[in-house]
C-alpha cells in the first residue's frame, strides 16, 4: 500500500511538473510565450480592473444613495472618496479601450463614462445647466430620462460636478450638504447619473466574464482566440489603445483637465502609469511569463530599459505634480508602444498604419 | 464588426418610399465594368511577401488573386520587385497588364501580365522627376500618364512642382510632361469622358516632409481637371482648410469625384476635428461629405484609399463611397448621391479598397493578409467569401482586373 502511494505522489510530481508555468521557467520569446503572457495581461491586469471598475460604481451608488437619505458632511465625504475611487479605478481601466468599452465608433459607450476622451472638451459649464435644469424642473427624474441624455451631460465628470460644488459653484462642503438638503431634487439628479453610469460598468463587466453582445460567449474568450472587433491580433490591439491613451493623455493635457473640481487629477495620472506598468511587467506573485520577460528574452535589453526609464520618469512627473514632465513622459511612452515593445516582441502593427501615404 | 444607418433610412436618403420598387441586391445587375459571366475578377496590390513561414515580410512585389471563392488564397500569385509598390492601374485595352508604380517618392514602374504571372517590363525616371506612386492610362491603352514631381532644391523655381509624365505604353519612354497645376501630384485617374485627367495634388512640399515638424507654409492642396491631351486647365479645386492634403480620388460614371483627405495635424495649432472626406459634382465647387465626429476622430486625420461601387436598382443607379482609413482600423461609407454617411466596417490596418461589381462588394485588403467583402447596402462582411494569405501583406492600394 505504502509503495502504491509512492508511486502515485511520483507519478502525480511528474505530471504537475510537466505542465503550466513556473516562476523558475526560463521564458523565451515564441508564439506560446506570447499568448501565455497576453492572457495573463487579461487575467491579472485587465479583468482586474474591469471588476474594480464595477465594484466602485456600485460603491458610489450606495453611497449617494446614503447621502441623498441623511444628507450630512460625513455621507458627503463618504460619497466624494468613492467618486475618487471611482475616477481611479476608471483611469486604470482607460487604457484598455477596447471591446465592451468600445464597440461603436459613431458612439461608443466610454464617452458616457468619460466626455474629456472624446477630444479634450470640459462639458462642465453645460454639466452644471443641466444639473440647474434638473434641480429646478419638474420632470420626472426616472432611468428614461438620464438614458435620453447625451454624453456630455452625464458620467464622471457630471458626479464631479455635482459631488464637489453646488450649483452656483462653492466647493465648500457645508453649503454642498446645505444645498443638498434645500434642493432633494439635485440628490435625485447624482443619484440618477451614478445609477446610470453603474448601468454601463455592469454592461462592460457582464461583456467582458459573460456574454459579449449577445455571442453567449464572454469577451475575455473572445479576444484570447483573437476575435477582435476588428481583427487585430489581441497584443496588437493591446499596444495601439495603450499606445492611443498615452498620446490622449499628452495631446489633450489631460493631467490639466482631468477631475478639475475635486483636485484628483495626478492620482488619476497615476492610475494610467501603474496599469502600463502591470502591463509590462505583470503581476508580482501571479504572472508568471510578462512581456518585459520576454523582451529580455529576445536580446531587447536596451529597448525594455527604455521604457522602464519613461515608465519611472512618468512616475517622477505624477509626484512632482509637473505637468511639462509628465507630458514628456507620456510622449516618450507613446513611441516606445509604437516602436521598442512592438518591436522587441516581432509584432506588426501593420504596414499601413506605420507608413501608409 | 460593421455599423450601419437603418435600412428604411438608407432608402429615404435614396428618395425612395416604402413602396418604391427597389430591388433586392440579389438580382441586381452587375455594373457595366463586368461583361460576360466567363470573366474573372482578379485583385492586383503592391504587397510586401513574406518568408516561407510566413511570419516576415522580406520582400515586397506585386500580388494577385481571383475571386472564386472555392479557390481561396492558394490561387494568389505574386511577383518579386526590387521596390515597394504603391498604386495600381489595369490598361484598358489589355486588362491582364497591371501597371505598379513605386511608392514615392520613388524610381520605377512595373508591368506584369497577371495572366501568365510574368513581369512584362519595368521602367525607371530620372533626377530631378520622382514618381509619385500612382499613374493612369489613356482610354486607349496606349499612353501612360504618371504623377511626378520636381525634386530640386537648387532649382527653386520648380522645386515641388507637379508634372505628369507622358510615356508611351509600349516603349514605356518618356515622350511629355504635363503641368499638374500644383505641388506634389498623388493619385491621377482618367475620367469617364477619356480626356479629362483628374490629379490630386497633395501640396507637401519635399521640404515640408522632411521638417514635419516647421509650419508648412507652403501647402497647396488641390485637385485639378487637366485636358489630357492638350494639358490645358480646365478646373482646379482647393479646400477651406489648407492643410488637408488631397490624395486619393475615386468618380462615378456620372463624373462626380470623391476625395480622400489626410489633415497635416502636426501643423496645425489646434484639435478640432476636420474632415476627411470631399465630393466634387459637376458645376459645383469642392465640399465635405458628412460623418459624425467621432468617425472623423476615429480615423486620425487619415484616410489612405477610395473607391466607388454604382448599383442598377430600377430606374436610378446607387452610387456608394467607401474611404479606408489603417490609422483609425475603419472602412467608412456614403451614398455619393446625397452625401449622407452610411456607416462604417471595423478591420485591423485596413487601405486597400475596390468595388467588384461581379460580388456586388467592396473588398477591403490589410496588411495581415486580409481580404473581406462588404455588401454596399447593409454594410455587413460577406463572411463566406473572406480570405486570408498569410504570404502576403497588402500594402495601400487594391485594384481590379477584369479578365
Amino acid at each position: 500500500m505504502k509503495f502504491n502511494i509512492f508511486i502515485l505522489m511520483f507519478v502525480i510530481s511528474l505530471v504537475s511538473g510537466c505542465g503550466g508555468e513556473r516562476q523558475n521557467d526560463p521564458v523565451i520569446l515564441t508564439d506560446t510565450t506570447l499568448a501565455t503572457a497576453v492572457r495573463q495581461v487579461i487575467d491579472y491586469s485587465v479583468m482586474p480592473a474591469v471588476t474594480s471598475f464595477s465594484s466602485a460604481s456600485k460603491d458610489l451608488e450606495v453611497s449617494v444613495t446614503q447621502l441623498c437619505a441623511t444628507p450630512n458632511l460625513v455621507s458627503l465625504n463618504v460619497a466624494q472618496q468613492e467618486w475618487t475611487d471611482l475616477a481611479e479605478a476608471w483611469y486604470h481601466l482607460a487604457p484598455y479601450l477596447f471591446g465592451p468599452l468600445n464597440d461603436n465608433v459613431v458612439l461608443p459607450d466610454y464617452l458616457f463614462i468619460d466626455s474629456l476622451r472624446q477630444r479634450g472638451n470640459d462639458y462642465t459649464a453645460t454639466i452644471r445647466n443641466e444639473l440647474l435644469n434638473m434641480t429646478n424642473g419638474d420632470m420626472t427624474l426616472n432611468a428614461a430620462y438620464f438614458e435620453s441624455l447625451n454624453f456630455q451631460k452625464v458620467g464622471l465628470l457630471a458626479l464631479e460636478v455635482g459631488l464637489f460644488q453646488t450649483l452656483s459653484e462653492s466647493q465648500n462642503n457645508n453649503d454642498i450638504v446645505l444645498e443638498l438638503i434645500d434642493q432633494p431634487r439635485k440628490c435625485t439628479a447624482i443619484l440618477g447619473l451614478s445609477k446610470y453610469l453603474q448601468s454601463f460598468a455592469a454592461k462592460f463587466n457582464n461583456e467582458w466574464k459573460s456574454n459579449y453582445q449577445q455571442t453567449g460567449k464572454p469577451y475575455r474568450d473572445l479576444f484570447l482566440a483573437g476575435e477582435t472587433e476588428d481583427g487585430s491580433e489581441p497584443l496588437t490591439l493591446l499596444l495601439t489603445r495603450i499606445q492611443e491613451h498615452f498620446e490622449y493623455l499628452k495631446q489633450r493635457s489631460v493631467a490639466d483637465q482631468a477631475a478639475k473640481i475635486s483636485g484628483q487629477s495626478w492620482l488619476l495620472m497615476n492610475a494610467s502609469v501603474s496599469a502600463a506598468e502591470q502591463f509590462l511587467s505583470g503581476l508580482e506573485g501571479m504572472t508568471t511569463v510578462s512581456l518585459a520577460d520576454l523582451m529580455t528574452s529576445s536580446g531587447s535589453t536596451v529597448a525594455l530599459a527604455s521604457v522602464r526609464d519613461n515608465l519611472a520618469r512618468a512616475k517622477e512627473a505624477v509626484n512632482d505634480q509637473s505637468p511639462t514632465d509628465f507630458y514628456v513622459a507620456c510622449a516618450l511612452l507613446d513611441g516606445n508602444l509604437k516602436r521598442e515593445i512592438p518591436d522587441s516582441l516581432a509584432v506588426q502593427l501593420g504596414i499601413n498604419f506605420t507608413d501608409g501615404d | 464588426m460593421s455599423m450601419s444607418i437603418k435600412r428604411r433610412d438608407f432608402m429615404k436618403t435614396l428618395g425612395m418610399g416604402v413602396g418604391f420598387g427597389f430591388v433586392p441586391m440579389s438580382v441586381l445587375h452587375a455594373a457595366p465594368q463586368v461583361g460576360s459571366l466567363a470573366e474573372k475578377e482578379v485583385w492586383v496590390s503592391a504587397a510586401s511577401l513574406n518568408n516561407r513561414h510566413g511570419d516576415i515580410a522580406t520582400q515586397s512585389g506585386l500580388a494577385w488573386f481571383d475571386t472564386n471563392p472555392s479557390v481561396k488564397a492558394s490561387a494568389s500569385m505574386n511577383l518579386i520587385a526590387d521596390f515597394r509598390g504603391h498604386g495600381i492601374c489595369l490598361n484598358p485595352s489589355n486588362s491582364h497588364q497591371a501597371l505598379m508604380m513605386a511608392r514615392r517618392p520613388g524610381m520605377y514602374g512595373l508591368i506584369a501580365d497577371v495572366n501568365t504571372g510574368q513581369k512584362i517590363a519595368e521602367f525607371s525616371t530620372q533626377a530631378p522627376y520622382e514618381f509619385q506612386g500612382h499613374a493612369c492610362y489613356s482610354a486607349d491603352g496606349k499612353t501612360i500618364f504618371t504623377s511626378e514631381m520636381i525634386n530640386d532644391i537648387t532649382d527653386s523655381a520648380h522645386h515641388g512642382q507637379g508634372r505628369i509624365g507622358i510615356r508611351d505604353a509600349q516603349t514605356y519612354k518618356r515622350i511629355g510632361e504635363l503641368n499638374s497645376y500644383g505641388i506634389e501630384p498623388h493619385e491621377i485617374r482618367l475620367m469617364p469622358d477619356g480626356r479629362t485627367l483628374v490629379i490630386a495634388n497633395g501640396g507637401l512640399c519635399p521640404d515640408d516632409k522632411i521638417h514635419k515638424n516647421l509650419p508648412a507654409e507652403s501647402m497647396q492642396s488641390s485637385l485639378v481637371f487637366i485636358n489630357s491631351v492638350t494639358g490645358e486647365l480646365k478646373e482646379r479645386c482647393v479646400l477651406d482648410e489648407e492643410k488637408a492634403s488631397v490624395r486619393h480620388i475615386s468618380f462615378t460614371e456620372d463624373g462626380s469625384v470623391v476625395v480622400a483627405l489626410q489633415v497635416q495635424r502636426q501643423v496645425l495649432n489646434d484639435s478640432a476635428v476636420r474632415p476627411l472626406a470631399a465630393i466634387k459634382r459637376l458645376g459645383e465647387p469642392l465640399k465635405y461629405l458628412h460623418a459624425p465626429d467621432t468617425i472623423w476622430l476615429g480615423a486620425k486625420d487619415y484616410m489612405g484609399s477610395v473607391a466607388i461601387l454604382e448599383l442598377d436598382a430600377s430606374k436610378t443607379t446607387i452610387s456608394i463611397a467607401g474611404m479606408t482609413s489603417p490609422r483609425g482600423n475603419l472602412a467608412v461609407f456614403w451614398d455619393v448621391t446625397s452625401g449622407s454617411f452610411l456607416g462604417y466596417h471595423a478591420l485591423h490596418d485596413v487601405c486597400g479598397i475596390a468595388a467588384s461589381p461581379k460580388n456586388q462588394s467592396f473588398v477591403l485588403t490589410n496588411s495581415a493578409g486580409e481580404m473581406r467583402f462588404i455588401d454596399p447596402i447593409s454594410l455587413q462582411e460577406h463572411r463566406h467569401l473572406r480570405q486570408k494569405n498569410y504570404n502576403v501583406r497588402w500594402d495601400n492600394h487594391l485594384a481590379l482586373a477584369v479578365i
